[in-house]
């Protein structure tokens, strides 16, 4: 069965609401989302130090899962860089533009 | 300090002190290699198994201690007569083998952490750099 239209469906997202709605509680802003990422190379690089460690202390031999967990810390790492470069490039734009 | 603590990090004094073992390991298999036809030569060696032991030991007193605190630059290898292989007439338990293997075995292991190393020190340079080289 195919329902109708709504017609007030679009209503509110058109200039029927206020537009200085506030996020409610159980929303994560761009801050939240970017602290989430930097939290998780973080663990990352942790992980990879603890395998490194383990392999020179002879606690593990597996020296594949080591190498894998290394590259792992370094793409998310350098994934963040290129994150931050781009930031600071959008800063910088819009620093420069003339009011 | 700073720049001691700063190059000293994470797993660097750890695979600093490994490389500098497979490195003499490495000379020791030399040396050995050379004296295989001298009468009487014993053949020289370090134990992996006491060296890492003691970087384990190292590694776990750290873990407890403010860095920078605990170092690693004092631990090296024993060395100690290579008992395996037979006891020829000469004096000598010679094993081409054995030595071609353990020098192989060796040159891995020492690639390995040189790689492991470098991999440390580039995450570092990136970071100092601010950009994705």
């Amino acid at each position: 069965m195919i329902n109708g239209i709504d017609p007030n469906f679009a209503a509110g997202k058109l200039g029927g609401s206020t537009p200085t709605s506030k996020p409610t509680s159980g929303s994560s802003g761009f801050a939240d989302v970017l602290k989430g990422h930097i939290e998780e190379v973080s663990k990352l690089q942790q992980d990879a130090s603890k395998a490194v460690e383990d392999l020179a202390t002879g606690r593990t031999e597996n020296v594949a899962g080591v190498m894998t967990a290394m590259e792992k810390s370094d793409i998310a790492f350098k994934t963040l860089l290129a994150i931050r470069a781009k930031l600071m490039d959008a800063y910088d734009e819009i620093k420069n533009i003339g009011v | 300090m700073f720049i001691d603590r700063l190059i000293n990090q994470g797993n660097a004094p750890l695979l600093e002190q490994w490389m500098r073992f497979t490195e003499e390991r490495h000379r020791l298999i030399a040396q050995n290699v050379v004296n295989i036809s001298t009468p009487g030569y014993k053949p020289v060696d370090l134990d992996e198994g006491k060296f890492t032991a003691m970087l384990r030991d190292r590694a776990d007193a750290r873990r407890n201690a403010a860095p920078g605190r605990v170092r690693f630059d004092d631990i090296g290898g024993e060395a100690s007569n290579a008992e395996h292989g037979i006891l020829f007439h000469d004096g000598q338990n010679r094993s081409m083998e054995q030595l071609m293997t353990d020098q192989a075995k060796n040159a891995l292991m020492h690639n390995m952490v040189v790689e492991l190393l470098r991999r440390q020190f580039s995450s570092l340079e990136a970071a100092l750099k601010e950009r994705v080289s």
